[in-house]
């Protein structure tokens, strides 16, 4: 019996030790086509693990492989939640996969030391559009946003090529819908809206289960609410500061705060809240607390009528969901609305937004070439088609025709900017989780817009006054960073006066950091402003 | 107990000089003679492959890290600074300026003293040490383009690196470089840069204005192109954000847009800024021109359809292929019913 046991564990070590062996022999000699050659592979890492992203990307690499035998396109999808962690000791630990993609973790120094800036390949016609309208064109003004979704503002290059727009739609279950109304007519204004939510609250299924008119979530809600919010201050917005407004500047906008143009107070600011307070109390109770997952579950389960997100999502739920649904825009408040309609200009424009799903080169990667290729087949005319098609997600590139399913999601260019939010969660994070905390006193059982604003009041201009403070740091490391970049490029355009791209770079770069002195010196400016208030307001 | 040490690194191929030694603690008395045998041959080819990964990583390391270079060129350094490698193009120039005389020591000093002030981890000491490089390259010759890029470079330390800044000392330097430095591209910045450093220390409207006629008169001096544009910029949108005179910042805009801005994220705003200007000041022409052009120029930007709405209201023709509906930003897009799948 025991020589049996020996036999077998030996057999079994063996077979661990030949596999070993092979293994190590697969890295040192490499993978070989019929003919011999060795296999390139080329791996892509990405965070969309929402429905349709890996069979469209798993297509486009088998179209890729086929063109090109000897090499191999290997996805690797990483959860969003650990991206972050993950991406950084890929890149630190030096084995970091050849294409990438970029946006929310990768920061401006990550992107310089571990990406191969693509200006080069941006402004030069892609190959892959050969015998299409597109041939001719540089690269990125074949993309719907001029690439810009790939462009850093900082680094003033090219880090990336975006495959996908995106857009924000309120999405309706139909069979719920017409089970509820009667019909599958859609709301077309904001109080159509209202209507169809309070047809909802009166609404039991069989078995008297009740039904929520809008899945909310920490994720989903605040882009509803912002949006109503914006609706709001879009006139007052226009008129704010200096000539020459027509967008949101978060700085302008603070200051236009600290000078008393608006405040908690103002009529724009309390119908922004009336509003957010109204549909808040069309989602389910406690829907802060709920995560993004949670309010799609209510949605696709049947068990939520409608649900704000973004384009990104529609697919997943196209999966999910057992029954037919709309998309539409989210129905505002037109100019003419009784209540909300006098501080309203119009719809929003949904141009000037970037698109997303943006994959960048590692300079780590040992087939750059090859990767860059690939980069190139990605953003090619007819391999955006086959993207769009395929994963339903709407195309990056222009000409292309959307899926049937992505047409809900076009941007549509016609209409205003957007009003100013009550605080902008990316620039202003302290003072937004001031307001985030604070949203039970609006939104919650008992709660008014008197109660939410006596809750921030006092804390309001106080942690404004902090996020400038990090601002003020953000914005001087990265004047510093600048100016050695500055420098540098003056020296290189010196010594080579033919280095056209490096001219260009010292000229945009110029540019850039004058505009971010401005910045420094206004937000010098607005932190004094910000602290006289305070001084003001405490006496 | 059996202490068992080896050195797997000699097991597998690898390009690194680091060794891979384990210490392992096997206690044989409780297998059979072969089962510890299979035991010790699970631990070689598992640590074999982590050493494999290890000396894989290592090669990588190895191939990946920026090349030892004996004599560091001064230009190449300077490259490695472009892309952000500043670590790397200070320890080049330090290592090249160690090695080097004469001007090709002071040119290696001064990327030196450059990249000092972003090395990391940022101490005081690394600026003061960058400090005496740029006062040691301007004492050889501060006129000269070495000369003029270090008194810029000691300038914006004591504007924005050194704690607390030091704006009289910058000032004084930008200053000096207003004569010295014309036609030096780096050294002509000297005027936008002491542009905000005085219109930001006036304390009232009038003041400001005063300031800001003083120094565009410096713009007629200034020999390129950049340099007149960031000082028109500058001027321009200082006085409108500070809420100066409005007619002198359209005109410093207007001459900044005349050379040219590099970037849709600094024209498109520029050119809407000058259309309001002059809107508020009754210059419908100037209004429209402008106002013109950014439709021109910005087929897709959220701000377009305003602009059209304000050049239809001066009466001024639009392309009607770019104009929307008037009354599409009131109706609601045709909904669409997704197919299910």
């Amino acid at each position: 019996m025991e020589r049996v046991l020996n036999t077998i564990g030996i057999s079994l070590l063996a077979l661990c030790f030949v596999i070993s062996l092979s293994r190590i022999a697969m890295l040192k000699f490499g993978e070989r086509t019929e003919a011999g050659e060795k296999i390139i592979e080329i791996r892509l890492a990405h965070w969309q693990l929402e429905g349709g992203i890996r069979t469209a990307l798993d297509a486009i690499a088998k179209e890729y492989m086929t063109l090109h035998p000897g090499v191999r396109i290997t996805q690797i999808p990483i959860p969003e939640r650990i991206y972050r962690n993950w991406l950084i000791t890929q890149l630190v630990g030096g084995t970091a996969p050849d294409i990438i993609q970029v946006g929310g973790p990768v920061t401006d120094e990550r992107l310089a030391r571990f990406f191969v800036p693509l200006t080069d390949i941006a402004q030069n016609p892609n190959p892959y559009n050969k015998g299409t309208d597109l041939e001719d064109i540089p690269l990125r003004d074949t993309l719907v946003d001029g690439m810009l979704g790939g462009f850093n503002q900082n680094l003033l290059e090219y880090y990336g090529v975006p495959i996908s727009g995106h857009s924000i739609r309120l999405y309706i279950n139909l069979n719920l819908l017409e089970e509820i109304t009667g019909s599958r007519v859609l709301p077309k204004t904001y109080d159509e809206l209202i209507t169809l939510t309070k047809q909802v609250d009166g609404f039991r299924l069989e078995g008297g289960q009740h039904i929520i008119p809008i899945a909310g979530s920490r994720y989903n809600s605040p882009i509803l609410m912002t949006t109503l919010f914006a609706s709001q201050t879009q006139k007052k917005m226009v008129g704010l500061g200096p000539p020459g407004t027509l967008i949101e500047v978060p700085a302008r906008t603070t200051e236009a705060l600290m000078d008393g143009e608006w405040g908690l107070d103002s009529p724009e600011v309390r119908s922004g809240l009336e509003l957010i307070r109204e549909v808040a109390a069309e989602m389910q109770p406690g829907f802060m607390q709920v995560t993004r997952d949670d309010a799609s579950f209510y949605f696709v389960q049947g068990r939520a009528l409608m649900i704000v997100t973004g384009s990104w999502d529609a697919t997943s739920i196209s999966q999910q969901a057992n029954f037919p649904y709309a998309a539409t825009r989210i129905p505002l408040p037109s100019k003419l609305h009784p209540r909300f309609g006098r501080n309203v200009m119009g719809m929003f424009s949904e141009a000037g937004g970037t698109a997303g799903v943006t994959f960048g080169i590692t300079r780590e990667s040992k087939n750059s070439v090859m990767a860059t290729d690939f980069l190139l087949f990605l953003a090619a005319k007819q391999t955006n088609q086959l993207f769009t098609n395929t994963s339903k997600w709407l195309p990056s590139v222009l000409g292309v025709e959307p899926a049937p399913e992505a047409k809900p999601f076009m941007m549509q260019a016609q209409g205003y900017s957007p009003g100013f939010p009550l605080v902008d969660s990316t620039a202003r994070a302290d003072t937004n989780r001031l307001v985030s905390n604070n949203y039970h006193h609006l939104v919650g059982p008992g709660g008014s817009v008197e109660q939410f604003v006596d809750a921030i009041r006092p804390n309001f201009i106080p942690y404004m006054l902090v996020d400038l403070k990090r601002e003020d740091l953000q914005i001087s490391q990265a004047i510093q960073r600048m100016d050695v970049q500055l420098a540098a490029l003056a020296e290189v355009s010196r010594n080579i006066p033919d280095d056209a791209p490096a001219q260009s770079k010292f000229d945009m770069i110029t540019a850039a950091s004058s505009a971010r002195d401005r910045t420094a010196y206004f937000h010098q400016h607005l932190m004094k402003k910000a602290e006289k208030r305070i001084e003001e307001d405490s006496k | 107990m059996l202490n068992l040490s080896l050195n797997f690194a000699s097991l597998v191929p690898h390009r690194g000089k680091r060794n891979a030694t384990f210490p392992l603690w096997l206690p044989h008395h409780n297998f059979s003679g072969s089962l510890r045998r299979g035991g010790t041959m699970i631990l070689c080819a598992a640590v074999m492959g982590l050493a494999q990964g290890a000396a894989r990583a290592q090669g990588e390391d190895t191939a990946n890290a920026p090349a030892s270079i004996s004599q560091p060129d001064v230009l190449e350094s300077w490259q490695k600074a472009t892309v952000f490698l500043f670590d790397e193009a200070n320890q080049n120039f330090a290592k090249a300026a160690a090695s080097s005389d004469g001007e090709e020591a002071r040119a290696n000093r001064l990327g030196e003293g450059v990249t000092l002030l972003t090395v990391q981890p940022r101490s005081e000491g690394n600026l003061r040490k960058a400090e005496t490089i740029f006062e040691e390259v301007i004492s050889r010759n501060p006129k000269d383009a070495t000369g003029l890029a270090a008194r810029m470079h000691l300038a914006r330390l004591y504007e924005f690196h050194v704690k607390p800044k030091a704006p009289d000392k910058a000032k004084a330097i930008y200053e000096g470089l207003l004569t010295d430095g014309v036609g030096d591209p780096l050294a002509e910045l000297a005027a936008s840069r002491l542009a905000l450093l005085e219109l930001y220390a006036t304390s009232s409207p009038d003041e400001m204005n005063e300031a800001a006629r003083k120094l565009a008169a410096h713009g007629t001096k200034l020999q390129t192109s950049i340099g007149r544009r960031e000082l028109y910029s500058n001027l321009g949108l200082t006085l409108n954000q500070l809420r100066g005179d409005k007619r002198l910042a359209m005109e410093y805009l207007i001459a900044a847009e005349a050379e040219g801005l590099p970037m849709q994220q600094l024209d498109a705003p520029l050119l809407i800024t000058i259309g309001a200007l002059a809107g508020d000041l009754g210059d419908k022409e100037t209004a429209k021109k402008y106002f013109s052009l950014f439709t021109s120029r910005y087929k897709r930007d959220a701000r377009r359809y305003s602009v059209v709405e304000k050049l239809e209201a001066m009466g001024a023709a639009t392309d009607s292929g770019t104009t929307p509906p008037p009354s599409a930003p009131e109706a609601q897009p045709a909904q669409q019913t997704l197919p299910q799948s």
